[in-house]
């Protein structure tokens, strides 16, 4: 059978509502493989990883491509396509060792080191001279392309992204990536899926779903999807995969770059009741109004099940959907804190870390963040928000 | 205008304020008839308010058709039931007057004796009332009545907007609800015509279902798996609810289902004990409303739950007050008389990967031999990957409910708002199985606007293993689909249970079980046409073609011949541990199981879960079989979230030192539970639950010692609930009334060697007996007869500390029918609860101490200040003296156990200032 076959073709199954364990700070990568096992009930055609961490940083310009090819024949021409963006290609390993292939039946994947085109030339083809700008925009533009034939689908400068149509076990097992237990991680995060809607096929589903820096997990399915997919439309922000998942990951990114506080996130994303807005002080009702009265914002909205966990940089924003129609969990010390979709897998992350954490399920709703300082993961304050 | 009172025979009171006439109908022996007349009354409602009738009853005179017309005799006042505008009235379309006349044809007092010596009569007609369920046609005994189309109700409009949507506006613009049942869809179906059921011909030969063994329907299995019901009928009738059907049709249909030897499935509205001998044939089904009590569910032959169905997209069922009679609410747990809402939602199951988890517990409810089902109905994209994922989460069949179904209650729009094409659903299921190797794991069962055999065979045709007729086994009983299941006026006694006498239902259900086998003999003739010999050649043969003009339709049934296999199969190489037997399960976990097993003690098991080394289903196993081999008293230590425990695990005590995962405690029964913290290495472990934790149980009492998600005791029907914290969204929701003593009392397993003669024998001395009740008593007497049994049911409690930096949720006792909960709020929070605090509860009260902003408080819900009622103040003061008793025995941790013994010694010292601090929540 081929890959293109078992990828579903045209109608394929994908993405999902699924089991997600995130963890930051400083922690074993075993542990939170093993915790994320117990979470593997919940999915069922694809696990991912995400590692930050797990490639050095090397330079603003240098990025690690995860591709993955349904049609091996085409590699080397995409790979030409790339290079005549102007990317140069540092080195190229193959991700996946080659025994693996005799077990399962998979794409072919390699990882790049690539480097971007010099500003000039960024700035001549697309008018961008930040190379992150120019990754997330032709990284975009090469998945939706080339979407029958490959996928990027990491692109980080020191995270790598690890997706099976599979289960938790064999994604660990196909990409070794016990090799990583070294690394200077600084987050993991772990996703099982059980595929929901129509979609590209199994491999284009699984999550995290990344581009450059920013990753995110999602565990439920968004009524609003076509909403929020087309309030990023009119602001020219594609979407790569093409899922709910994405929008609101790309929802998230747009809001912490456009400088809202993490409390205005909230309101926009998990808009509030009207009796709790009826409710609120005079100068939050009217700021609350003005951003939920903004035809982009208002579209913002999500609605139906929703644990969502995405890492932007050094930055983990979490949020369920207002109607709590997904549990979600928080356990945290002064080290380490594990961010689940369900109480036991922060639990059994933190019995087998040997870690004592205060457990706390947020309530419906409620946005949380933290960043990653030094290693160590800090608590944000709602007025929190990312200053040039 | 003036009616009579004390109608006899329908046992329904008159309003006060209307004016008596005459006494005594029929008129007495020593009357006199004068004259007769025929009156239709006017319209009350003119201009443009007046709709005017839909349908004209036209009743003939003696003098119109000598020897065909009306004498009079009032049959048809009893007969006709249907009045919308004035349901209070003992009659429907028709009424007579009697006018008492002298000798001198004089008009005098009615009481006068002496006086009156002859009486004119009138029979007056309200056609404005009428639905053309033809009951008066059928019953007069001279033929006198008709009932066709009103034209001047008809023929208004044009073609695009005819009477149809216009009179739709004249009574939207009038307020009326636009509420109705059975086909209201606005195009006739697309499964009646333009299709072509092959035959054989030259390249193989026809066979002879009559002579020879040919076609046969009567051999067939519900379920592939472990859990299989061998039936005889390929045809089955669907859910239909006890309460909106009569006592008679359910137990008509329920009686020809045995007969035809088929499942029969309930409906959402559970069942009546005295059909107990027969729950061996019934798959009970779980709506989104949770009605019923939840107990002896292992004596039914399986469980299904309704996610959808197409005649009613997205929205759960409705049972309007009066239908919700005081049986009904003694048998669905509820409080009686409020009109049943069951939520939209199934609200333990919010994304697919939670499919699973439910039938996990199920099956640890149930066993592997039990059938555990779900309705459906096809979505518009994503229906493949609903029916592969609810295959992948080991239900043994799915029931499409498909495009034309019918429904006894749904909003207009919904049921106009008609799906996909019940053919081609079966075809989309069968292929998205077939590709995915999981055909052989479930079975299909498709319906929803199934007319007749020939329809019936087409949807086997294209895929289905069977296919469901549901509005037709109701013809027999006299449905004539007029249209108004949901007012609770059916004229032929089905889905009015006042009337339900007008059906003898072992006479029904003879009739069911023929009209059934002269279907089925159809469908094995048009499959002896093919040359074929059994159900399985049929199935997903695909032996048709459609030449007509829907475009999906001739897309995919009229260009060319299916092939018989599908090009790339997935085989299912990852074993699903959901589909595993527990066999399997044992065996894989052997030494584990029994190594625990080896540590029993008299009745006590100690199990060591360690955290994360053991699975849910495992520990339910040696849970299981321990309590088989006398174990009454479970402890676990270092519990880390396994799922469902205790479930199906017969058991007086269960300690779990730790965490309990998703839907531990459900369905449990008569068990005390206590939940615990603890500490793992260096992991301190609260005694916490995690989402639908108690749902739909009966436990003597739930003591959860730290704080619970979402959703926990949701469906409970009694027991009392604490817990030490607070908890997420939605906790007591659906939270029920009680379970009363006829439900404690049932006991299935009696039946179980029953012979199917002895069940229908003990059947219909069970309804003789409640017969003759209802016949002595009056209808009226009968049904108030069950109002103590109802007020000496105890209603659950749900009784919550609270946290120091956490409060309720949203959406708590949300649709509660009847439970008690309470918020102590021991750490003075100042808003306690979150929004949409018991919205839509119909019955049942909460005590919160501490501010509720009116606008925290839910649809249909006020709340009262302070506690007046001296019931209200010991109620409470007896619920906090247990809490304080329980929680003040556990560490929990020491900033709580602090603030509680202060609370608890408020409560010693101050106890009436606290109780003021109390406000209650009711429904309006
Ligand atoms: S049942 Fe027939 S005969 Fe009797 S009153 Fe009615 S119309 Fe007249
Ligand atoms: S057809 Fe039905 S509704 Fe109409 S008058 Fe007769 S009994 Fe009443
Ligand atoms: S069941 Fe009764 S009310 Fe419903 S359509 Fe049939 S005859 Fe009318």
């Amino acid at each position: 059978m081929d890959v293109r076959t078992f990828s579903g073709g045209e109608e394929g199954l994908p993405p999902g509502a699924c089991g997600l364990l995130t963890a930051i700070g400083q922690f074993k990568l075993g542990s939170v493989l093993n915790a994320a096992q117990c979470l593997q009930y919940r999915g069922r055609t694809g696990a991912g990883l995400t590692l930050k961490g797990v490639y050095p940083y090397e330079a603003d310009n240098l990025f690690h491509f995860h591709i993955m090819f349904r049609d091996p024949s085409m590699i080397t021409e995409l790979e030409g396509v790339l290079e005549n963006w102007g990317w140069r290609f540092e080195g190229k390993n193959p991700l996946i060792q080659k025994k693996c292939y005799n077990e399962y039946d998979m794409p072919k994947m390699f990882h790049y080191r690539v480097t971007t085109p010099p500003a000039e030339d960024m700035l001549y083809t697309d008018q961008i001279s930040d190379p992150m700008m120019f990754i997330r925009k032709k990284v975009t533009e090469f998945n939706i392309k080339y979407l029958d034939d490959a996928r990027i689908f990491s692109s980080g400068q020191d995270t790598g992204t690890f997706l099976t149509a599979f289960q938790l076990d064999d994604t660990i097992k196909v990409f070794d990536i016990y090799q990583y237990s070294d690394r200077n991680l600084s987050s993991v995060q772990a996703h099982m899926r059980w595929p929901t809607s129509s979609g590209r096929g199994l491999w284009w589903g699984p999550q995290p779903i990344a581009l450059g820096n920013v990753s995110g997990t999602h565990n439920g399915h968004l009524s609003s999807d076509k909403s929020n997919a087309m309030a990023l439309e009119q602001l020219g922000i594609a979407l790569h995969v093409g899922t709910d998942s994405e929008a609101l990951f790309k929802e998230i990114n747009y809001l912490v770059y456009g400088g809202y506080t993490l409390q205005e996130m909230e309101w926009i994303i998990s808009r509030k009741f009207p009796n709790e807005v009826a409710l609120m002080t005079d100068e939050d009702r009217e700021r609350y109004t003005e951003l939920t009265a903004d035809p982009i914002l208002n579209r913002f909205k999500i609605s139906g099940p929703t644990t969502a966990i995405v890492q932007i940089d050094d930055l983990v924003v979490a949020l369920t959907d207002r109607d709590h129609l997904r549990p979600f969990t928080i356990g945290t010390n002064d080290r380490i804190t594990l961010l689940a979709s369900e109480e036991r897998a922060v639990v059994a992350a933190a019995f087998a870390m040997g870690e004592n954490v205060k457990i706390f399920n947020p309530d419906a709703g409620k946005l949380v963040a933290f960043k990653i300082n030094n290693g160590v993961p800090e608590r944000l304050a709602y007025e929190w928000k990312k200053t040039a | 205008m003036e009616y009579q009172k004390d109608w006899p025979m329908s046992g329904k009171k008159l309003p006060e304020n209307l004016i008596v006439q005459t006494e005594g109908f029929p008129t007495e022996a020593h009357k006199l008839i004068r004259r007769t007349f025929i009156v239709h009354d006017e319209s009350k409602k003119l201009g443009m308010h007046n709709i005017g009738a839909e349908f004209r009853v036209k009743v003939t005179s003696a003098e119109e058709e000598p020897g065909k017309g009306c004498i009079h005799c009032g049959t048809c006042v009893i007969e006709c039931t249907h009045n919308l505008e004035r349901p209070d009235l003992p009659f429907g379309v028709f009424w007579v007057e009697e006018i008492p006349v002298d000798a001198e044809g004089n008009r005098v007092q009615p009481d006068d004796d002496e006086e009156v010596i002859f009486v004119d009569k009138i029979l007056h007609i309200n056609q404005d009332e009428c639905c053309n369920c033809k009951r008066c046609v059928k019953e007069c005994p001279t033929g006198a009545i008709q009932v066709y189309e009103e034209r001047d109700y008809h023929s208004i409009g044009c073609e695009l907007t005819d009477h149809r949507v216009i009179n739709s506006a004249l009574k939207r613009s009038r307020g009326l609800p636009m509420v109705g049942s059975a086909h209201h869809g606005a195009l006739p179906s697309k499964i009646t015509s333009e299709w072509l059921i092959d035959a054989a011909e030259i390249l193989s030969p026809q066979r002879d279902n009559r002579h020879e063994y040919a076609g046969n329907m009567h051999e067939a299995y519900l379920g592939k798996r472990r859990a299989r019901m061998k039936v005889a009928s390929p045809i089955f009738d669907v859910n239909q609810s006890y309460g909106s059907n009569s006592h008679e049709a359910f137990m008509a249909r329920m009686m020809g289902s045995i007969k035809l030897q088929r499942p029969f499935f309930t409906g959402e509205g559970f069942i009546h004990p005295d059909f107990q001998s027969a729950f061996q044939h019934c798959i009970i089904q779980f709506g989104s409303g949770g009605y019923g009590p939840w107990v002896e569910l292992d004596k039914f032959a399986g469980f299904d739950i309704k996610y959808g169905q197409d005649a009613k997209k997205g929205k759960g069922g409705r049972l309007n007050g009066p239908k919700n009679d005081l049986e009904i609410a003694l048998l669905r747990c509820v409080e009686a008389l409020k009109t049943l809402t069951a939520p939209n939602p199934q609200h333990l199951q919010y994304s697919i990967e939670e499919l699973p988890m439910r039938v996990e517990t199920l099956r640890a409810l149930l066993g592997d031999h039990k059938l555990i089902g779900a309705d459906v109905y096809g979505t518009a994209w994503n229906y493949r990957e609903i029916v592969v994922a609810l295959a992948k989460a080991g239900f043994d069949y799915i029931t499409i409910k498909g495009g034309d179904g019918s429904t006894g209650a749904a909003h207009n729009v919904d049921l106009q708002n008609r799906g996909l094409n019940t053919v081609y659903l079966a075809h989309i299921a069968d292929l998205a199985l077939r590709q995915e190797g999981l055909r052989e794991n479930v079975s299909l069962i498709a319906e929803g606007g199934i007319m007749d055999s020939f329809a019936a065979f087409l949807v086997l045709l294209a895929g289905a293993d069977f296919v469901g007729m549901g509005m037709r086994q109701l013809h027999p009983l006299g449905c004539t689909l007029c249209q108004r299941c949901h007012t609770g006026q059916c004229a032929w006694g089905i889905t009015s249970r006042r009337y339900g006498d007008r059906i003898d239902p072992e006479h029904g259900s003879n009739q069911i079980y023929e009209m059934n086998q002269s279907w089925i003999h159809d469908m094995e003739g048009l499959a002896a046409g093919l040359g074929m010999s059994t159900l399985a050649d049929v199935v997903g043969s695909r032996r048709f073609r459609y030449h007509g003009s829907d475009p999906l339709l001739y897309e995919t049934f009229g260009k060319k011949e299916w092939k018989s296999q599908l090009d790339h199969v997935i085989p299912p190489t990852r074993g699903f541990s959901v589909l595993k037997t527990e066999k399997e399960s044992y065996d894989e976990n052997k030494s584990c199981i029994e190594e625990n097993l080896s540590r029993i003690s008299g009745d006590t098991l100690e199990i060591d879960v360690g955290v994360d080394k053991m699975g849910s289903k495992t520990l339910n196993l040696i849970m299981k079989e321990a309590s088989k081999r006398g174990v009454e008293k479970f402890v676990l230590r270092n519990a880390g979230g396994q799922r469902f425990i205790g479930t199906g695990v017969k058991a007086k005590e269960i300690h779990v030192h730790g965490l309990s995962g998703n839907n531990s405690f459900s369905f449990t029964r008569d068990v005390k539970i206590t939940t615990y913290p603890t500490t793992a290495g260096k992991t301190r472990i609260q005694g916490n639950v995690q989402v639908g934790v108690a749902n739909t149980s009966n436990p003597s009492e739930i003591n959860i010692s730290g704080e619970v998600n979402d959703l926990f005791a949701s469906y409970a029907v009694s027991g009392k609930f604490r817990v030490a914290k607070g908890g997420g969204v939605r906790n007591l929701l659906l939270f029920k009334g009680g379970l009363p003593e006829i439900w404690k009392e049932v006991n299935p397993a009696k039946y179980e060697d029953w012979t199917k003669e002895e069940i229908y024998d003990e059947l219909l001395l069970l309804y003789q007996k409640r017969k003759a009740k209802i016949e002595k008593m009056g209808w009226d007497h009968y049904i108030d007869t069950f109002g103590s049994l109802l007020a000496d049911r105890i209603p659950p409690v749900g009784i919550f500390g609270l946290d120091k930096d956490k409060g309720m949720g949203d959406y708590f006792m949300e649709y509660a029918q009847g439970g008690i909960g309470i918020l102590l709020n021991l750490f003075d929070l100042p808003s306690p609860i979150g929004f949409y605090a018991c919205s839509g509860m119909s019955a049942g009260a909460s005590y919160i101490r501490g501010q509720v902003h009116e606008k925290q408080l839910g649809v249909g819900v006020r709340k009262e200040g302070t506690l007046i009622r001296e019931e209200d103040r010991t109620f409470l003061s007896n619920e906090i003296k247990e809490f304080i008793d329980v929680f003040t025995k556990i560490d929990i941790d020491p900033e709580y156990n602090s603030q509680l013994l202060h609370f608890a010694n408020r409560f010693e010292r101050e106890r009436e200032e606290l109780l003021n601090e109390f406000c209650k929540i009711v429904p309006v």
